[in-house]
Protein backbone atom coordinates (compact mmCIF):
# COMPACT_ATOMS: atom_id res chain seq x y z
CA UNK A 1 0.00 0.00 0.00
CA UNK A 2 1.05 3.56 -0.87
CA UNK A 3 0.58 6.69 0.59
CA UNK A 4 0.27 9.83 -0.99
CA UNK A 5 2.61 12.73 0.62
CA UNK A 6 0.84 16.02 -0.05
CA UNK A 7 2.88 19.06 -1.06
CA UNK A 8 0.21 21.37 -2.54
CA UNK A 9 -3.56 21.18 -2.57
CA UNK A 10 -6.64 23.32 -4.20
CA UNK A 11 -10.17 23.02 -3.28
CA UNK A 12 -11.88 23.21 -6.48
CA UNK A 13 -16.24 23.32 -6.81
CA UNK A 14 -18.03 22.10 -9.25
CA UNK A 15 -21.54 24.42 -8.87
CA UNK A 16 -24.71 22.15 -9.96
CA UNK A 17 -26.84 25.23 -11.37
CA UNK A 18 -29.58 22.68 -11.89
CA UNK A 19 -30.57 19.35 -11.09
CA UNK A 20 -31.54 17.49 -13.68
CA UNK A 21 -30.46 13.43 -14.74
CA UNK A 22 -27.71 13.61 -17.44
CA UNK A 23 -26.68 17.30 -16.72
CA UNK A 24 -22.74 18.23 -17.01
CA UNK A 25 -21.59 21.09 -14.75
CA UNK A 26 -17.84 22.20 -15.41
CA UNK A 27 -15.36 22.52 -12.41
CA UNK A 28 -14.90 26.27 -12.18
CA UNK A 29 -11.56 28.08 -12.93
CA UNK A 30 -9.06 28.22 -10.79
CA UNK A 31 -6.58 30.85 -12.70
CA UNK A 32 -3.16 29.77 -10.65
CA UNK A 33 -3.42 25.92 -11.32
CA UNK A 34 -5.19 26.48 -14.81
CA UNK A 35 -2.38 27.29 -17.62
CA UNK A 36 -1.20 24.06 -17.69
CA UNK A 37 1.54 24.36 -14.90
CA UNK A 38 1.00 21.41 -12.82
CA UNK A 39 0.60 17.40 -12.28
CA UNK A 40 -2.45 16.24 -10.57
CA UNK A 41 -1.22 13.06 -8.66
CA UNK A 42 -4.02 12.67 -6.32
CA UNK A 43 -7.51 14.01 -5.49
CA UNK A 44 -10.46 13.67 -3.03
CA UNK A 45 -14.39 14.58 -3.12
CA UNK A 46 -16.09 15.62 -0.33
CA UNK A 47 -20.00 15.65 0.87
CA UNK A 48 -21.46 17.45 3.59
CA UNK A 49 -20.61 14.76 5.71
CA UNK A 50 -16.93 15.89 5.27
CA UNK A 51 -17.48 19.68 4.58
CA UNK A 52 -20.68 21.34 5.29
CA UNK A 53 -20.02 24.47 3.24
CA UNK A 54 -17.42 25.44 0.75
CA UNK A 55 -14.82 28.62 0.99
CA UNK A 56 -17.29 30.41 -1.33
CA UNK A 57 -20.18 29.63 1.36
CA UNK A 58 -22.23 27.41 -0.90
CA UNK A 59 -23.74 24.38 0.41
CA UNK A 60 -21.85 20.74 -0.17
CA UNK A 61 -23.74 18.25 -1.65
CA UNK A 62 -25.25 15.82 0.50
CA UNK A 63 -24.26 12.31 -0.85
CA UNK A 64 -21.96 11.28 -3.00
CA UNK A 65 -24.20 8.34 -5.10
CA UNK A 66 -25.59 9.96 -7.84
CA UNK A 67 -22.99 11.74 -9.58
CA UNK A 68 -20.05 10.96 -12.08
CA UNK A 69 -16.95 12.69 -12.52
CA UNK A 70 -14.63 12.75 -15.47
CA UNK A 71 -11.53 14.57 -16.00
CA UNK A 72 -9.69 15.73 -19.11
CA UNK A 73 -6.37 17.70 -20.23
CA UNK A 74 -6.34 20.73 -22.25
CA UNK A 75 -6.86 18.29 -25.47
CA UNK A 76 -9.78 16.97 -24.37
CA UNK A 77 -8.09 13.97 -23.77
CA UNK A 78 -9.92 11.65 -20.84
CA UNK A 79 -8.20 10.39 -18.09
CA UNK A 80 -10.83 9.29 -15.83
CA UNK A 81 -14.03 8.62 -17.16
CA UNK A 82 -17.02 8.70 -15.67
CA UNK A 83 -15.74 7.53 -11.56
CA UNK A 84 -18.54 7.57 -9.25
CA UNK A 85 -18.19 10.48 -6.69
CA UNK A 86 -18.47 8.44 -3.91
CA UNK A 87 -15.13 6.40 -4.73
CA UNK A 88 -13.57 9.73 -4.49
CA UNK A 89 -14.55 10.75 -1.11
CA UNK A 90 -11.80 9.18 1.14
CA UNK A 91 -13.41 8.81 4.41
CA UNK A 92 -15.76 6.40 2.68
CA UNK A 93 -12.89 4.49 0.96
CA UNK A 94 -10.46 2.91 3.38
CA UNK A 95 -8.65 6.63 3.97
CA UNK A 96 -7.27 6.52 0.82
CA UNK A 97 -6.79 8.72 -1.55
CA UNK A 98 -7.54 8.72 -5.21
CA UNK A 99 -4.10 8.48 -6.90
CA UNK A 100 -2.35 8.81 -10.38
CA UNK A 101 0.03 6.73 -12.00
CA UNK A 102 2.04 9.28 -13.12
CA UNK A 103 0.26 12.44 -12.12
CA UNK A 104 -1.69 13.75 -15.04
CA UNK A 105 -1.84 17.63 -16.91
CA UNK A 106 -5.69 18.54 -15.94
CA UNK A 107 -7.05 21.18 -17.46
CA UNK A 108 -9.92 22.44 -15.09
CA UNK A 109 -12.62 23.54 -17.43
CA UNK A 110 -12.47 20.65 -19.09
CA UNK A 111 -13.63 18.32 -15.95
CA UNK A 112 -16.91 17.68 -15.53
CA UNK A 113 -19.73 16.40 -12.58
CA UNK A 114 -22.62 14.56 -14.66
CA UNK A 115 -25.47 13.78 -12.16
CA UNK A 116 -26.93 10.38 -12.88
CA UNK A 117 -29.09 10.16 -9.86
CA UNK A 118 -31.13 13.93 -8.30
CA UNK A 119 -31.77 12.08 -4.65
CA UNK A 120 -31.10 14.61 -2.25
CA UNK A 121 -29.66 17.29 -4.42
CA UNK A 122 -31.00 20.58 -4.71
CA UNK A 123 -29.72 23.31 -7.43
CA UNK A 124 -26.69 25.45 -6.55
CA UNK A 125 -25.07 22.71 -4.36
CA UNK A 126 -21.53 22.33 -5.45
CA UNK A 127 -19.69 19.45 -6.15
CA UNK A 128 -16.26 19.83 -4.33
CA UNK A 129 -12.82 18.25 -4.76
CA UNK A 130 -9.23 18.84 -3.20
CA UNK A 131 -6.64 18.40 -6.37
CA UNK A 132 -3.69 17.43 -4.87
CA UNK A 133 -0.80 18.67 -6.68
CA UNK A 134 2.84 19.66 -7.23
CA UNK A 135 4.31 22.67 -9.73
CA UNK A 136 6.07 21.10 -13.20
CA UNK A 137 9.29 21.91 -13.02
CA UNK B 1 6.36 -9.17 -8.20
CA UNK B 2 5.37 -5.43 -9.15
CA UNK B 3 4.75 -4.69 -12.83
CA UNK B 4 6.83 -2.31 -14.40
CA UNK B 5 3.67 0.41 -14.16
CA UNK B 6 4.01 -0.07 -10.19
CA UNK B 7 7.64 0.38 -9.85
CA UNK B 8 7.32 3.22 -12.23
CA UNK B 9 4.78 4.79 -10.10
CA UNK B 10 7.23 3.95 -7.08
CA UNK B 11 9.61 5.89 -8.14
CA UNK B 12 8.13 9.03 -9.80
CA UNK B 13 6.19 9.50 -6.56
CA UNK B 14 9.23 8.93 -4.40
CA UNK B 15 11.76 10.70 -6.63
CA UNK B 16 9.43 13.95 -5.83
CA UNK B 17 9.15 13.20 -2.57
CA UNK B 18 5.35 12.81 -3.03
CA UNK B 19 4.58 9.18 -1.90
CA UNK B 20 5.65 6.21 0.81
CA UNK B 21 4.40 3.59 1.98
CA UNK B 22 2.14 3.08 4.55
CA UNK B 23 3.53 1.19 6.53
CA UNK B 24 7.13 3.99 6.63
CA UNK B 25 7.00 5.73 9.73
CA UNK B 26 6.13 9.48 9.48
CA UNK B 27 9.12 11.11 11.31
CA UNK B 28 11.13 11.01 14.32
CA UNK B 29 9.72 14.23 15.65
CA UNK B 30 6.30 15.64 16.40
CA UNK B 31 4.73 18.28 18.34
CA UNK B 32 0.44 18.84 19.81
CA UNK B 33 -0.84 22.06 18.88
CA UNK B 34 -3.80 22.50 21.12
CA UNK B 35 -5.87 25.82 20.85
CA UNK B 36 -8.79 26.20 23.25
CA UNK B 37 -11.51 28.55 22.09
CA UNK B 38 -12.68 31.33 24.37
CA UNK B 39 -11.82 34.93 25.13
CA UNK B 40 -8.18 34.22 24.26
CA UNK B 41 -9.38 32.81 20.49
CA UNK B 42 -12.80 33.85 20.36
CA UNK B 43 -14.90 32.05 17.80
CA UNK B 44 -16.46 33.73 14.75
CA UNK B 45 -17.68 32.21 11.44
CA UNK B 46 -15.29 32.93 8.77
CA UNK B 47 -12.94 34.87 10.71
CA UNK B 48 -8.92 33.29 10.62
CA UNK B 49 -8.10 31.67 13.58
CA UNK B 50 -4.18 31.58 13.05
CA UNK B 51 -2.40 28.55 14.48
CA UNK B 52 0.51 29.53 16.81
CA UNK B 53 4.52 29.85 16.80
CA UNK B 54 6.55 27.35 16.43
CA UNK B 55 10.34 27.95 14.92
CA UNK B 56 11.06 24.12 15.15
CA UNK B 57 8.42 23.11 12.85
CA UNK B 58 8.94 26.22 10.38
CA UNK B 59 12.21 25.33 9.97
CA UNK B 60 11.35 21.37 9.07
CA UNK B 61 9.91 19.68 6.42
CA UNK B 62 5.68 18.51 7.26
CA UNK B 63 5.84 15.27 7.28
CA UNK B 64 2.09 14.56 8.48
CA UNK B 65 -0.98 16.14 10.05
CA UNK B 66 -3.42 14.88 12.21
CA UNK B 67 -6.40 16.32 13.92
CA UNK B 68 -7.10 14.50 17.14
CA UNK B 69 -11.17 14.17 17.77
CA UNK B 70 -12.65 12.94 21.01
CA UNK B 71 -12.77 9.53 19.75
CA UNK B 72 -9.35 9.39 20.63
CA UNK B 73 -9.09 11.81 22.92
CA UNK B 74 -12.06 13.25 25.47
CA UNK B 75 -10.27 16.12 26.91
CA UNK B 76 -6.99 17.81 26.52
CA UNK B 77 -4.97 19.65 29.13
CA UNK B 78 -1.50 21.13 29.47
CA UNK B 79 -0.42 24.52 31.20
CA UNK B 80 -0.38 26.61 28.02
CA UNK B 81 -3.64 25.68 26.87
CA UNK B 82 -5.63 24.76 29.65
CA UNK B 83 -8.11 22.02 29.68
CA UNK B 84 -10.53 21.57 27.46
CA UNK B 85 -13.04 19.30 25.33
CA UNK B 86 -12.14 17.93 22.15
CA UNK B 87 -14.70 18.27 19.31
CA UNK B 88 -16.33 15.69 17.45
CA UNK B 89 -15.99 14.25 13.54
CA UNK B 90 -18.60 15.56 12.76
CA UNK B 91 -17.69 19.24 14.17
CA UNK B 92 -14.60 19.32 12.29
CA UNK B 93 -16.76 19.07 8.60
CA UNK B 94 -17.32 22.82 9.39
CA UNK B 95 -13.55 23.66 9.47
CA UNK B 96 -10.70 24.03 6.53
CA UNK B 97 -7.23 24.38 7.52
CA UNK B 98 -5.20 26.62 5.32
CA UNK B 99 -1.42 25.88 5.24
CA UNK B 100 1.22 29.09 4.37
CA UNK B 101 4.85 28.89 3.45
CA UNK B 102 6.93 31.77 4.25
CA UNK B 103 6.14 33.79 1.05
CA UNK B 104 2.41 33.87 2.42
CA UNK B 105 1.27 31.57 0.01
CA UNK B 106 -1.48 29.30 0.46
CA UNK B 107 0.20 25.86 -0.30
CA UNK B 108 -2.40 23.47 0.75
CA UNK B 109 -6.42 23.65 1.89
CA UNK B 110 -7.45 21.11 4.17
CA UNK B 111 -10.96 20.37 5.37
CA UNK B 112 -10.29 19.48 9.13
CA UNK B 113 -12.66 16.10 8.48
CA UNK B 114 -10.09 15.01 6.17
CA UNK B 115 -7.17 15.21 8.66
CA UNK B 116 -9.51 13.58 11.27
CA UNK B 117 -7.47 9.93 11.46
CA UNK B 118 -10.69 8.35 13.35
CA UNK B 119 -12.86 8.93 10.64
CA UNK B 120 -10.05 8.12 7.93
CA UNK B 121 -9.19 4.32 8.33
CA UNK B 122 -6.96 5.93 10.73
CA UNK B 123 -4.31 7.06 8.33
CA UNK B 124 -2.53 10.16 9.15
CA UNK B 125 -2.79 12.25 6.09
CA UNK B 126 1.06 12.78 4.74
CA UNK B 127 2.80 15.54 3.60
CA UNK B 128 6.10 16.77 2.18
CA UNK B 129 5.83 20.30 2.39
CA UNK B 130 7.22 23.80 4.42
CA UNK B 131 5.04 26.07 6.12
CA UNK B 132 4.73 28.72 8.30
CA UNK B 133 3.07 27.99 11.31
CA UNK B 134 1.84 31.30 12.31
CA UNK B 135 0.71 32.25 9.07
CA UNK B 136 -1.59 28.97 8.87
CA UNK B 137 -5.22 29.34 9.71
CA UNK B 138 -8.49 27.75 10.20
CA UNK B 139 -11.33 29.26 9.05
CA UNK B 140 -14.97 28.10 10.55
CA UNK B 141 -18.23 28.17 8.18
CA UNK B 142 -20.44 27.72 11.56
CA UNK B 143 -19.27 27.91 15.19
CA UNK B 144 -22.88 27.81 16.58
CA UNK B 145 -22.40 23.74 17.93
CA UNK B 146 -18.92 25.15 19.81
CA UNK B 147 -18.40 26.64 23.39
CA UNK B 148 -15.27 28.48 25.19
CA UNK B 149 -14.78 24.80 26.57
CA UNK B 150 -14.26 23.32 23.29
CA UNK B 151 -10.62 23.41 21.19
CA UNK B 152 -9.02 21.91 18.99
CA UNK B 153 -5.51 19.65 18.63
CA UNK B 154 -3.61 19.29 15.72
CA UNK B 155 -0.81 16.97 15.46
CA UNK B 156 2.18 18.36 13.24
CA UNK B 157 4.73 15.28 12.10
CA UNK B 158 8.33 17.08 10.74
CA UNK B 159 11.70 16.24 10.13
CA UNK B 160 13.91 19.18 10.68
CA UNK B 161 15.49 20.29 7.75
CA UNK B 162 19.38 20.06 9.17
CA UNK B 163 18.69 15.95 10.37
CA UNK B 164 18.20 13.91 8.08
CA UNK B 165 15.28 13.34 5.80
CA UNK B 166 13.14 10.11 5.89
CA UNK B 167 12.53 11.02 2.11
CA UNK B 168 15.82 11.90 1.07
CA UNK B 169 17.00 8.15 2.44
CA UNK B 170 14.14 6.52 0.65
CA UNK B 171 14.66 8.29 -2.67
CA UNK B 172 18.22 7.11 -2.63
CA UNK B 173 17.31 3.52 -2.09
CA UNK B 174 15.09 3.04 -4.98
Amino acid sequence: MYSLAIKRTQLVECVLNTVVVGQRFQFQDVPEISRNNIILYGLEAFTATQLVTTPSARTVVPIGTGLLVNLQNALNEQFVYNIPYFSLIRSQNGGFFFSFADGIDVQLTNCTVQITNITSLVANQSAVFNLIYAYKR
Amino acid sequence: MKTRNELFSLRWLSSLGLGLPFFFPLSNKSETIAMQFGSAMPLLTGTRLFLPTDREIDESIINGIECVDNTHMTSYADTSSGTFDLLTAAQHAYGILYLVDKKDTVVAELPLYSLVASVNADKITRFNTEISLRSCYIIWSDVSGFTASNGIVLRFYYTPKNGSSIFTRHRTRI
